[in-house]
């Protein structure tokens, strides 16, 4: 009977208890549609990390990550990176593995020189990393038909083509200097304009076969070698597999070591999450406090009745504060069903927003996290409990005879 | 617990003085009161408006405690009593009657009824079979499951009356039970409060300056000044 004279007091002032159940709905709401959004703008992040940039896991010379002065580039190559793919190839649960190399050189079409950052990549391997959906212009390379063929294409990003001047089917001349010092230039042939969602890559990248960027350097070796795993979740477990497997001198590094843009962002977003939830826990608290100190107010005589017919302060108190549980409660429910319903209609409309750094919009989408529903509830019943209490304390602690003498 | 047996004392009040600060002045409600309740009588607290009669009801209703002086109810020092302990008295061996009826409104009769028996250890189909009884006794089994506003004054008072009962008190205890309810239903009430007390045992102590209210009362002790000046034993 308790629940239901709770129940009951609560919709004794219908539009007041509205107005608290909107305000919980709202805060709740607003805690799921931010932690969605910034959820899936991670989400987002991390594809472009793992797929454009890194892979799952990078393996790369110590001397790559921690230089030190007296380094010369040899220190900082994989000397034989066939042969670490094929150990690390069959450690299980493994998409691919492929080497990568990189160097700043200069690229020329004879009428245009700038620099710019080659990687040579194994573009049959990474079929990700430069996807059909990128090339604006002309198409993709040519897949090599022995091993160790050298294949003398390149493909140019759509910012540093403006600056070439640079069309498929042009001849472009990569300048770079050798391991062993000397200059070298190679002539190929640009296969495609690309754009990727991230500008700085378009406006300073050369992609070329990994073939050819050897040929540059006049080196078997590779910079980098860069894992894909069939799950994403297995990260951690295969990092662990392959650093007991890495020779000397060699690092293993996981996506999210190497991603400073993720790091940053996630940061960020746990920042803003926290403040977004401290302001609707304050408001929550605020609407609540006075709603219910009104409802108090308004219920003296009736609290006197109570006390006088037995209940203790404690029991008074109780009431309260499953009064307070349910309009909490009730608030969550309708927001967790406002917060779901908001999340699939901005999903849905697609609002193009362009993140810093990026070279187009990308549609907003808010992903469903069951942790962001679960703290918005422990959030909103919370706080409304809380604030139910804080009002409440007043009643319970009245004096019986006062309180008989009012509003009865 | 077995019931006291008759004439016996229930409440015994010795040399009890109360007082109120009101702003700057210090206000004597009472002022060195005696009295003992019997069991079984019907006792009415006489006494014009001010004169200390509804503050000697809250202090026999043990939702009060004396300045100075003791107060026992059913065995029980009400001065030393903890606020639980004073609740759990009200809770099972007090019944209240109150002037302004003080049901909850959000409730029916008879879920104000069964309010009392909340603190018992009882079963949900119990309490409302005992409120259903209450209910009966005061006439109003028909009306159980309006709500207050949906009542007249009388039944409202029916209604607060079965409540005061519902619980088998030893006391209860009643504060102008008449004063709201026009000449015929309070005379209706008083007839009520009278039978329910012969039909029960009940000890009644009522507080009214209404002289039919005062006719119906087994003993009449009259209240001025915050002092017993007629009846008191």
């Amino acid at each position: 009977m308790l629940i239901r004279l709770a129940f009951r007091n609560l919709f004794r002032n219908s539009r007041r208890t509205l107005m608290s159940l909107m305000m919980i709905a709202g805060g709740f709401a607003s805690v799921v549609v931010f932690q969605g959004f910034a959820a899936a703008i991670l989400e987002d992040i991390r594809w472009g990390a793992v797929n454009s940039q890194f892979g799952h896991i990078q393996i790369a010379s110590q001397k790559l990550w921690d230089p030190g002065s007296d380094d010369v580039f040899r220190d900082r190559q994989l000397e034989h990176p066939e042969e670490l793919k094929e150990k690390i190839a069959s450690l299980g649960d493994i998409k691919s593995v492929s080497a990568r190399q990189f160097f700043y050189g200069l690229a020329s079409t004879g009428e245009q020189s700038v620099s710019a950052q080659i990687i040579g990549f194994e573009p049959h391997l990474e079929t990700e990393l430069i996807s059909k959906e990128m090339i604006i212009e002309g198409v993709p390379f040519t897949p090599p038909t022995k091993s160790g063929q050298t294949i003398y294409e390149a493909a140019v990003g759509e910012g540093l083509a403006r600056l070439l001047k640079a069309k498929p089917g042009q001849t472009l001349t990569i300048i770079g200097q050798t391991a062993d010092g000397g200059i070298n230039a190679i002539d190929a042939e640009i296969k495609f304009l690309f754009r990727t969602v991230v500008q700085e890559i378009d406006d300073t990248t050369v992609y070329v076969p990994l073939s050819l960027s050897q040929k540059v350097l006049d080196s078997d070796g590779a910079e980098r070698v860069v894992i894909k795993l069939k799950d994403h979740d297995m990260v951690a477990e295969v990092l662990t597999k392959v650093k007991a497997v890495l020779p000397d001198g060699t690092q293993a590094r996981g996506w999210r070591e190497l991603s400073r843009l993720y790091n940053q962002t996630e940061r960020y977003f746990e920042t803003q999450n926290a403040v977004v939830a401290g302001i609707i826990l304050a408001l929550i608290l605020l609407s609540i406090t006075s709603t219910v100190g009104m409802s108090v107010s308004e219920r003296t005589g009736e609290i006197g009745t109570m006390r006088a017919l037995g209940d203790t302060k404690p029991a008074v108190l109780r009431l309260f504060a499953l009064e307070g549980l349910l309009l909490g409660g009730i608030g969550g429910v309708i927001g967790a069903i406002l917060g779901y319903t908001i999340s699939i209609i901005l999903t849905a409309v697609k609002v193009p927003i362009v993140l810093p750094g990026a070279t187009q919009p990308i549609p907003v989408r808010v992903t469903h996290l069951p942790s962001a529903y679960v703290l918005a509830f422990l959030l909103t019943v919370f706080a409304a409990f809380l604030a139910t209490m804080i009002a409440a304390r007043r009643a319970s602690q009245m004096n019986i005879v006062d309180a008989l003498k009012k509003n009865v | 617990m077995a019931s006291p047996i008759a004439g016996l004392p229930i409440a015994v009040v010795t040399a009890v003085t109360k007082e109120y600060r009101l702003g700057q002045q210090l206000v004597s409600a009472l002022r060195g009161v005696d009295l003992t309740v019997y069991q079984g009588e019907f006792l009415a607290l006489a006494g014009s408006s001010g004169s200390g009669k509804t503050t000697l009801l809250n202090l026999l209703g043990c939702l009060d405690t004396p300045t100075s002086g003791t107060i026992e109810v059913l065995g029980v020092k009400t001065m030393g009593a903890s606020d639980t302990e004073a609740a759990h008295l009200r809770a099972n061996k007090l019944g209240f009657v109150f002037q302004n009826f003080n049901l909850i409104p959000v409730l029916s009769a008879v879920e104000n009824v069964e309010y009392p028996l909340l603190k018992r250890h009882m079963t949900a189909r119990d309490r409302r079979e005992r409120a259903m009884q209450a209910l009966a006794r005061v006439g109003l089994a028909e009306r159980m499951m309006h709500r207050p506003d949906e009542l007249s004054g009388g039944q409202r008072q029916r209604v607060a009356i079965a409540r005061a009962i519902v619980h088998d008190p030893a006391l209860v205890i009643a504060d102008e039970p008449t004063a709201a309810l026009d000449k015929k239903t309070a005379l209706e009430i008083l007839d009520l409060l009278a039978e329910l007390r012969s039909q029960m045992g009940l000890t009644v102590v009522m507080a009214s300056h209404d002289p039919l209210a005062l006719s119906k009362a087994s003993r009449v002790v009259e209240v001025s000044d915050g002092m017993l000046v007629k009846g008191q034993s």
